[in-house]
């Protein structure tokens, strides 16, 4: 492999220069309300059948035998665009795309066509591209358009916790998701406590969420990558939108810098539930607070600059409530308060350039920061606890596009962690009982180096292998290790595809997490010289096929996921506050497979997708359960969700999701004995325990829906009403085992729910 | 502005219908089937006491229910119809059941190297269980001292003290791998004179004894020195410190008992902490070992 990469690459830079009549067509897609650029936009040479798409920035290249063409540029939810072109030399261009009215449907069969055959065709497998649009129609709980609850809503995804953003791909762990929001990871994706997610709905472009076939260019994580864009912000003119919801309100100011050149775009969110119970003398002391900020400005025909940051918190406080409560005054304490904040800081500073029509580079400066405070104060004692893991890392990315047969992407990454864990100080008489500490910083650095290649290498066969070379650099330690990475496309014919893919992924961070519920304590750590770093292998194979006369694409794929180096804790580990958690980490394998299906439907009136997993994973740990097997405790058989929306009119729309999930898994205690204590001071309670993980809480079905009513489309300010009620049929959605007992029935298992009916209502608008 | 008024109504509606908390799901978790436990003690180094118990469902007892198990449930769980057998190379020792699922071997004579097995069968419900243990040489306690140490805490004006046992031991290790158990009894004239109500009181016991579980692997030295410290013990008190050489088996048992005491995290991951048992076809660990007892009489 290490020698013929060398030999490929060589050939690939030859063969751009030795197709002399050759002439390359490039540019960018923009959207022609905005003047924002548009990701995956789709451009076709139907006389040729050959085409390319723009990538994260708008920017696509053609490098196409010299002659006239007719280019089609599409992309779904805007009216297509025909350029007429004679090639007899490079040419650069900007494409403009309007959108199209939701009713127009004989154009919009054009525009999902030239989609779903790209998707067809391409070797690209276990990808889902999210419309942002179309996730704001989907109803969820207490009306917050949640991105991390859409994905949830996608075949191999699962969630954690019922009503929880966090999210567990093809049998993955819940740590091992590569989330970045503008290239910067967020180490946390949650709100109120793992319920809502970080990402402001209003502040967001685009999302892509892969499963599988991983391009070389991404790494760190075994299970998926979410890929989040921000707005750029409008080019053309200023906007105002927002929105108020019965949680928290939003607001975004976008517009241009100089037109035509650079734009910004900010938006902010902030709860205020804590500030609607104060007007009636009641106590909610907590909030939570974004900011997106987005700028982007155009140096010159070949550079550009972006620069985008989110800080986001979570804060708990407690100003109010200390002096009344009992408890504290039978302990003496008097005035108690406590608090924590909690969030993120991440910053994206990026530089476009074009060295010429086919080569294409980004270089990106990354600083994230993920921080947790927790206060208490009681008399004239305080304490603090903290810890924070902050990232800088650099990293550049190359697309060189040879022509419609190869294109060749390279470059690299480097990132400096900082991990700075269980930080305490105390003052006052509690000096005394806890000792101020600050545990010396951990370093780690990764390193990745990456090249791919796509390849048509026939008619009907399309490949993109690559190569990633990784590594994480720490204390008496050192990690490389290379991750190849490949996939294929057979094509049938323009409607039907076979795909396989390949992967092996690396992660040198890992998650110490008390629960899945989002808690202030959940750590992030590197790989020491003791816990090695989790590496997967990948396979999966697909159909594809296209059906023109619903407008709808079908996929069914098959994958199979082998895991090493997973981490868990020994049974009765302790790690809060605990310096030496390393020691209570083990190591062991897993394996998830399954099948997923997806039939989606992304224009015209009825849109959504309907989605199937059946899924399988399990756990093979020395130390845990006798050294058997066992399941996943997130190993959910079966999931189902079926999303709907329909544009009665431009006006009305109403939208509807039903979702069936087999329960987590747990551990339950099946009896117990007496012992007596070694000391024979007592005797003990001994729990029997069942196979880890054997038991599942009851699957749980939901069915949500939403109303968005709009006011007329030609007023300046536009509005909408959304209405929508979650968990309509107040089904049960067990999230937990407890004991109950009647003196009719004595005791019993039961299982309460995470919520049942809620409805919600909210008002969004934009000028 | 009519249809605005239209909608404000629908949602009022909407409104109206929400706040329903679904019922609770009954889960039917199979239980576990009752099987016979068998614990096992050497009080100082001849008197094997051996409780012979039935396990019971993770429902019929819960310590978030009640504090004590009720008498009713004791009744159900202690047997007192086995018939407990110690069985070594050249003899069998019949163990005299004295009630509450009690038995004891009052001449219990444990030879180091020699494998034992206890059989227990309950006549009542015709179970047979086995266990096994091997007893391995006796360490010998060379080296053993204490010191108090008294503390005090001045907290919200209240003061706080606490009066801390160090005692300090040493002992020749082993070769290879091996585990240790130290016992700290507050022992009385009665316990020593082994006689029944000395034995009795014992076993309800008064919270003064303490149970530490040593592995060699945390030693460096042929001769393991450690300082032990407890705050269960007052000036004034007979201490005995019984040193005991254990099978990895209870060690482990041990480690997951001290492990699992009181561990907030456990409570928050709620995942299964699994004790090891030895008893073939039962709950339990029947462990033999030959303590190495010194006595301290505490003085300030």
């Amino acid at each position: 492999m290490s020698k013929l990469l060398p030999c490929c690459l060589a050939f690939l830079l030859f063969a751009g220069s030795l197709s002399a009549q050759n002439f390359t067509l490039s540019g960018y897609v923009r959207d022609g309300g905005s003047g924002e650029a548009m990701t995956g936009a789709t451009i076709h040479v139907p006389s040729i059948r050959r085409g390319a798409y723009t990538n994260n920035y708008g920017f696509f290249s053609l490098t196409l035998p010299e002659g006239n063409y007719q280019v089609v540029i599409s992309y779904l939810g805007f009216r297509p665009d025909t350029l007429d072109v004679g090639l007899f030399e490079n040419q650069a261009v900007e494409v403009d795309l309007s959108p199209q009215s939701a009713t127009m449907d004989e154009v919009q069969i054009f525009a999902s066509s030239d989609a779903y055959e790209r998707e067809v065709k391409s070797p690209q497998m276990s990808q889902i591209r999210v419309d942002v649009n179309q996730m704001k129609l989907i109803p969820t709980l207490a009306g917050e358009p949640d991105l991390m609850k859409v994905v949830q809503l996608l075949p191999g995804v699962t969630k954690g916790g019922e009503g929880t953003t966090s999210i567990l791909v093809r049998g993955g762990d819940p740590d091992q998701n590569l989330i970045l929001l503008d290239e910067a990871v967020v180490y946390n994706v949650s709100h109120l406590f793992g319920f809502f997610s970080v990402f402001n709905a209003d502040a967001l472009k685009d999302l892509t969420v892969i499963k599988g076939g991983f391009p070389a260019q991404y790494g760190g994580r075994l299970s998926s990558v979410l890929d989040i864009s921000m707005n750029e912000g409008n080019m053309r003119e200023y906007h105002v939108k927002g929105g108020i919801g019965l949680l928290s309100s939003r607001l975004t100011v976008e517009g241009p810098i100089v037109k035509e050149k650079g734009s910004f775009s900010i938006s902010g969110r902030r709860s205020y539930i804590d500030q609607v119970f104060k007007v009636i003398g009641q106590t909610v002391p907590y909030y939570f607070y974004d900011v997106n900020a987005k700028a982007n400005y155009r140096i010159g025909e070949k550079d550009r600059l972006y620069f985008s940051t989110y800080l986001g918190d979570d804060v708990l406080y407690t100003p109010e409530l200390s002096v009344e409560v009992d408890s504290s005054e039978q302990l003496g304490l008097g005035e108690v308060d406590f608090g924590f904040r909690l969030g993120n800081l991440t910053s994206t500073l990026r530089w476009n350039h074009l060295f010429n029509e086919r080569l294409f580079a980004n270089t990106s400066a990354i600083f994230t920061r993920f921080q947790y405070d927790i206060n208490g104060s009681f008399a004239d004692n305080q304490i603090f606890i903290g810890s924070d893991v902050l990232d800088l890392g650099l990293k550049s990315d190359f697309g060189y596009f040879i022509n419609p047969s190869h294109t060749l992407r390279f470059g690299g990454q480097g990132i400096q962690h900082r991990f700075r864990p269980n930080v305490l100080s105390a003052d006052g008489d509690i000096g005394q009982l806890l000792q101020d500490r600050e545990v010396e910083s951990i370093w780690a650095t990764e390193l990745a180096l990456y090249v791919q290649h796509e390849w048509q290498m026939l008619d009907n066969l399309r490949v993109n292998y690559g190569l990633r070379l990784s590594g994480a650099v720490v204390p008496e330690a050192l990690y490389p290790g290379l991750e190849p990475r490949a996939s294929l496309v057979y094509t049938l014919n323009d409607r039907n595809s076979f795909k396989f893919g390949y992967a092996v992924m690396r992660q040198y961070l890992h998650l110490v997490s008390s629960s899945t519920v989002a808690l202030p304590t959940d750590l992030w750590y590197p790989v020491t010289k003791d816990v090695k770093p989790q590496t997967s292998n990948q396979f999966a194979a697909s159909f594809t096929h296209h059906f023109p006369g619903i407008q709808s694409l079908f996929t069914v794929e098959a994958y199979y996921k082998q895991m090493n180096n997973l981490t868990e804790y020994r049974e009765g580990a302790n790690l809060i506050l605990n310096d030496d958690f390393q020691s209570e980490l083990i190591q062991g394998a897993g394996e998830a497979y399954g099948v997923e299906l997806l039939l989606k439907r992304d224009e015209g009136r009825f849109t959504g997708w309907v989605g199937y997993t059946l899924a399988f994973s399990q756990r093979f740990f020395d130390e845990l359960n006798g050294g058997n097997p066992f399941w996943a405790k997130y190993d959910r058989r079966h999931d189902l969700s079926v999303v709907s929306l329909y544009k009665i009119t431009d006006r009305l729309s109403v939208s509807a999701v039903y979702t069936y999930l087999s329960g987590p898994r747990f551990t339950p205690q099946i009896g117990q004995y007496l012992a007596p204590s070694p000391g024979l001071n007592g005797v003990e309670l001994i729990p029997i325990y069942a196979e880890r993980n054997s038991v599942r809480l009851t699957a749980a079905n939901r069915f949500d829906v939403s109303l968005t009513f709009r006011n007329k489309v030609h007023k300046r300010l536009k509005s909408e009403w959304t209405a929508g009620v979650y968990n309509v049929l107040n089904a049960p959605t067990p999230i937990r085992v407890n004991i109950a007992y009647t003196p009719e029935r004595g005791t019993y298992y039961t299982q309460p729910s995470f919520l049942g009916r809620v409805a919600s209502i909210a008002w969004n608008f934009e000028f | 502005m009519k249809n605005t008024i239209l909608i404000s109504l629908i949602m009022s509606m909407i409104f109206m219908l929400a706040s329903c908390i679904p019922e609770p799901v009954d889960l039917e978790i199979p239980q576990a089937e009752p099987k016979l436990v068998v614990a096992s003690q050497m009080i100082f180094d001849q008197i094997l006491l051996v409780q012979v118990s039935r396990s019971f469902g993770a429902l019929e007892f819960s310590e978030e229910q009640s504090d004590t198990l009720n008498q009713e449930l004791l009744n159900q769980i202690l047997v007192d119809s086995a018939r407990v057998v110690l069985i070594s190379y050249n003899q069998t020792d019949t163990l005299i059941g004295v009630g509450s699922g009690l038995y004891l071997g009052l001449n219990t004579e444990l030879i180091a190297g020699q494998t034992y097995q206890l059989s227990v069968y309950d006549s009542v419900t015709e179970e047979l269980v086995f266990a096994e243990s091997e007893v391995l040489p006796q360490a010998e306690l060379n080296e053993l001292d204490y010191s108090f140490s008294f503390d005090s805490i001045t907290f919200q004006d209240t003061v706080f003290r606490d009066t801390a046992l160090a005692v300090s031991i040493g002992f020749d290790d082993f070769l290879d791998e091996n585990y240790y158990m130290v016992n700290m009894y507050r022992v009385s004239l009665d316990t020593a004179n082994n006689n029944l109500e000395g034995l009795a009181s014992t076993l309800i016991g008064d919270g003064g004894n303490t149970t530490f579980a040593l592995t060699d692997q945390l030693y460096t030295e042929q001769t393991i020195r450690d300082t032990l410290v407890t705050t269960q013990f007052r000036p004034g008190d007979t201490v005995a410190v019984a040193l005991s050489h254990i099978s990895p088996t209870y060690y482990q048992y041990l480690s997951t008992r001290s492990r699992s005491a009181g561990s907030i995290f456990v409570s928050l991951l709620g995942e299964p902490v699994s004790y090891p048992s030895n008893v073939d076809g039962g709950y339990g660990m029947f462990n033999l070992h030959l303590p190495n007892i010194r006595f301290l009489i505490l003085r300030e």
